[in-house]
């Protein structure tokens, strides 16, 4: 009964906001998949930028799944006044796209916070193509990123582990394309179940100068990473991970784009869509990242490691400001 | 319980359900279902795995002297055991002779026929004999060569870290991770002086688990003029499990065997007979990280040795008119044989407090149980308890200066308190050349033996005997090294050359001896120092070759007349390596030794004899598929024989072929 009373109470007050918003209905939604940390702080950079860009805070809805499902429901009667104006959306995660992307109704959506392979994988899964109207922003750095990285810190090595899952075994054309013209020769394993992590561990660790870490859940976990550093340190063989957990972890290096950052380019990716109404026509690679270094470790395995120099050597190699 | 099939059908529909439902929402919200990629990857926490203690200081912040043995050494220098191969460290005296158990490696001098004034360490685990006066002997011999990842020997007194007995150095081995023997492995060794081992490792894993199973022996002639044959036997078990949460479970357990002889045909007062020797240990180790920058590690050995010697005299050989007075039928047993048993708890405790310093600190609670009628004339086990505290403080004063100050205090039932202290301090001049100096403390306490030994020959029949032969009066102290050491190291990249120099006087109070009369008492005998220096260059002129120089200049300043102590270490000892990788996966190792005049064991002041021993390596890779192998071929002593252990015995020259194999 009191059950029924609330939902009655929520139901009017939503009527009440949408009845009101008619004039000042939000212009960007804001979708995050949870309220951890993370999240918050893409969605703080996002409205950083745009403010930054001259968009007011009251033309951005910050929500969360549930409240987007409801909302989106409530819409539905209200759009087929205005049938021309697709609702411009900006995710964060991959649950939030999904739930985006599964909702009926007009968005224009921007996923931010997704590996490539998630937001790939969605599009063949729903039958959608990138465009205009649905676009991303990765998580994932971008391979060139990840080569100059370790061309800095490694200059004179030359063989490149990998180990490969089914999520990342899609990249090995990719890496072994841009390996080769800037000498890197690449010692690849893949790891079809968890049980043969060690028999591809050795394997990779046995002709490799340095370990590239590619996410990919059977492959780097919190059950495995253990084995994993444990035997590349014993083997001295360096890994350049792709998140600070790793580092904390004992990664002697990560290259990452914090959820700040991400939400900050994110922000001027909504600002300029709300003037163009268009999302861009390719999916972005993250223009800002982080640096982090192990001290402890790096001074183990004799590296002397700047990691604010090796951000800023970065940049300038990729003409950033 | 009896359920119903009606029950049972529909709780497999909700299963069936459910299942159906899962690969629903897994093919359409990826992220959800587990194991599938998405930004949880790249922020989620993980556990701390490379926690303070696992890390492993640079040799150049080392507070002490360590040269390193890596498997491809050992391997190259073609040595069939561990205390073969230190003689490649710059110091060492080794022997191949059975004659005192098991071969031996000492550090600064050959003092008599057991080395214990170095620790001993597999894994963590002191491994020094109990029954054997802290001999380091059979330790050595615990692992299969193949089983070892690196050898480090720490040139220098390092009680402050590593406890009692590490008063001239300590010799640690550590033996090969499981994750990284996985498969199976054998090696067969056959050639002359009845040379025959042989060796298979098996390596498996679960999913958080793997483990080790190896299992060998190795089999000699021994020394040309030595009694027996020398066989050694031994299993080695590890496992190692990665638990939650950045914590780890190792497990390690082993069996070693060593049946060799002694003595010598036709000689009464030492003849020739069998001797025994078995151990065995196990090992379990937890490690958590408490933090990102805290761990704990907790350990708990047991460790017991056998030990079976005995041969018949004839009493008719005791001098007249005393043999006279027994027949013929009149035998005497003298028995050696015996048992000991260690069990040891460690807690250690480490911390980086910030950036610049580093503290391990931590307890340890050791008991060690010796038992031999044969020995100490009772039937109960004399125990001996330590308890002890420690503490390393590693702190970087500035950039280039690291100061490493430690201390152990021991409580020992049997020999009171002691404590050991240690300073060192490590100057980077440039990144490549650090300098060294250091000054430490460190104590031996006697050995039960040598505390409480009661040796007597008794004889109940027809005119009895009770002859004390070694009898401790107790009143022996433990003996003290006060080490100071100015070290260099240096990296010269463009000559790939690298170059290590000790520089080492260690004075030694009250030596632990035995007195030269009948009954034998253990005692504190002289001071005296130890002093020169060594040095290592390694140069890699061109590819796939180096050269490896190693001397070391000892001086002995014992001046007790009538006893060797004076020559226990030659005064110089120079070793030459040469190593070359050829295409095709052809391999050379050449290695000569030389050393100037030294007394065998220590005793006998005019018995001083020089050595000189060539070895010579020629192995070739083989490779069909994934898997690999190996021949190679061993000369071992290409000049004359020299003289091992006792005047008598020598070391011929010995080839043999060893055919490994690695799937």
């Amino acid at each position: 009964m009191l059950q029924r009373l609330m939902f009655l109470l929520l139901g009017l007050l939503l009527w009440g906001t949408s009845g009101v918003a008619s004039a000042l209905e939000p212009r960007l939604w804001v979708v995050q998949s949870d309220t951890s940390l993370a999240y918050q702080q893409a969605t703080e950079g996002l409205l950083q930028a745009l403010a930054r860009e001259g968009v007011d805070a009251a033309e951005v809805a910050v929500l969360s799944v549930p409240a987007f499902q409801q909302r989106s429901q409530n819409r539905r009667p209200s759009a087929l006044g205005a049938a021309s104006a697709s609702q411009r959306v900006v995710t964060l995660g991959a649950a939030a796209a999904e739930a985006v992307l599964a909702a009926k109704g007009d968005y224009a959506v921007l996923s931010v916070l997704v590996p490539r392979q998630s937001f790939e994988r969605m599009l063949r899964v729903l039958g959608k193509s990138v465009s205009t109207h649905l676009s991303a922003l990765y998580i994932d750095q971008p391979l060139v990123r990840q080569f100059a990285l370790l061309r800095l810190v490694w200059p004179q090595a030359n063989r490149l582990g990998v180990l490969l899952g089914p999520d990342s075994a899609s990249r090995l054309l990719m890496l072994r394309r841009l390996a080769t013209p800037r000498q890197w020769q690449v010692n690849d394993a893949r790891v079809v179940d968890a049980q043969d992590l060690f028999s591809a561990l050795s394997q990779v660790l046995d002709g490799s100068d340095v370990l590239l870490a590619l996410a990919d859940p059977l492959v780097f976990n919190r059950s495995s990473i253990q084995n994993i550093l444990l035997a590349s340190y014993r083997a001295r063989v360096p890994m350049l991970a792709f998140s600070p957990a790793y580092v904390r972890a004992g990664a002697v290096l990560a290259l990452y784009t914090a959820p700040l950052q991400a939400g900050q380019q994110a922000g001027r990716l909504a600002a300029q869509a709300l003037r163009t109404e268009r999302w861009p026509e390719q999916t972005q690679e993250p223009d800002d990242f982080v640096i982090e270094v192990n001290p402890s470790v790096a001074r183990s395995l004799g590296l002397s490691l700047d990691p604010e120099a090796l951000r800023q050597q970065l940049r300038t190699l990729e003409r950033l400001p | 319980m009896n359920s119903s099939p009606s029950a049972r059908r529909s709780v497999g529909a909700d299963v069936s359900l459910a299942l159906l439902a899962l690969a629903l929402t897994g093919s359409l919200s990826p992220s959800r279902a587990a194991g599938v990629l998405s930004e949880q990857d790249y922020l989620i926490d993980m556990p701390v795995v490379l926690s303070v203690s696992r890390l492993a200081q640079r040799l150049d912040e080392t507070p002490g002297a360590v040269t390193i043995l890596d498997r491809d050494m050992l391997r190259r220098s073609g040595a069939r055991d561990v205390a073969d191969a230190l003689r490649l460290v710059p110091g060492f005296q080794t022997s191949t002779s059975f004659e005192s158990i098991a071969p031996l490696a000492s550090y600064h001098g050959k003092f008599d026929d057991y080395s214990n004034r170095l620790e001993l360490m597999i894994d963590g685990r002191s491994a020094y004999s109990t029954y054997f006066i802290g001999s380091v002997g059979p330790g050595l011999q615990t692992m299969a060569l193949e089983d070892i990842e690196r050898i480090e020997v720490l040139r220098g007194s390092n009680s402050a870290a590593y406890g009692a007995r590490a008063i001239l150095g300590v010799i640690n081995i550590v033996t090969r991770h499981s994750a990284d023997t996985l498969g199976a492995q054998g090696a067969v060794t056959v050639g002359e002086n009845g040379v025959r081992d042989a060796q298979a490792r098996l390596g498996w894993e679960s999913a958080a688990s793997t483990y080790r199973l190896t299992v060998d022996r190795r089999a000699d002639e021994g020394l040309t003029g030595a009694f027996g044959a020398n066989r050694i036997e031994r299993v080695n078990f590890r496992a190692d499990t990665a638990l939650q949460a950045g914590s780890e479970l190792q497990w390690r357990a082993g069996y070693l065997s060593i049946d060799a002889g002694k003595g010598r045909i036709n000689e009464v007062e030492n003849p020739a007979r069998p001797t025994q020797f078995a151990s065995a240990y196990l090992q379990v180790d937890y490690r958590l990280a408490l933090g990102l920058d805290s761990d704990l590690a907790l350990r708990f050995s047991h460790g017991q040795e056998t030990y079976q010697e005995d041969y018949l005299y004839a009493l008719t050989n005791l001098p007249l008119p005393l043999g006279s007075l027994y027949g013929p039928q009149d035998f005497y047993t003298v028995n050696s044989g015996g048992s000991a048993r260690n069990d040891v708890l460690t807690v250690q405790h480490s911390i980086r407090a910030n950036p610049t310093t580093r503290l391990v600190w931590g307890g340890e609670y050791r008991n060690e149980q010796v038992q031999s009628i044969a020995l100490f004339n009772t039937d109960r086990a004399l125990g001996t308890e330590f308890v002890r505290l420690f503490g390393n403080l590693e702190w970087r004063l500035a950039n280039d200066w690291l100061l490493n100050a430690g201390a152990l205090a021991e409580h020992s039932s049997r020999n009171g308190n002691t404590l050991s202290p240690r300073l060192m301090l490590n100057w980077h001049v440039t990144p490549s050349h650090t300098v060294r100096a250091g000054v430490s403390k460190a104590f031996r306490p006697p050995s039960t033996f040598e505390s409480s030994a009661d040796l007597r020959y008794i004889w109940t029949g027809n005119h009895p005997f009770n002859w004390p032969q070694v009898l401790s009066s107790g009143t022996v102290q433990a003996e003290t090294v006060v080490a100071s050491e100015l070290g260099y190291l240096g990296d010269f990249k463009a000559w790939h050359a690298a170059l290590d120099v000790r520089l080492f006087h260690e004075r030694i109070n009250g030596f632990i001896r035995r007195t030269q009369n009948t009954p034998v008492d253990y005692y504190n005998s002289e001071d005296f120092s130890i002093q020169g220096v060594e040095y290592q260059l390694k140069w890699q002129p061109w590819t796939d070759g180096q050269w490896v120089f190693s001397q070391a200049h000892t001086d002995i300043g014992s001046t007790l007349a009538g006893v060797g102590t004076a020559y226990a270490a030659p005064k110089v000892a120079t070793t030459l390596m040469f190593t070359q990788a050829f295409p095709g996966g052809v391999d050379l190792s050449l290695i000569h030794q030389n050393q100037s005049e030294m007394t065998l064991q220590g005793y006998g002041a005019d018995n001083r004899f020089a050595m000189a021993r060539t070895d010579l390596r020629l192995a070739k890779a083989l490779r069909w598929g994934s898997r690999r192998g190996e021949v190679a071929l061993v000369v071992q002593n290409l000049g004359d024989p020299y003289r091992d252990f006792d005047k008598a015995f020598y070391f011929g020259r010995r080839a043999f072929v060893t055919l490994r194999l690695q799937d």
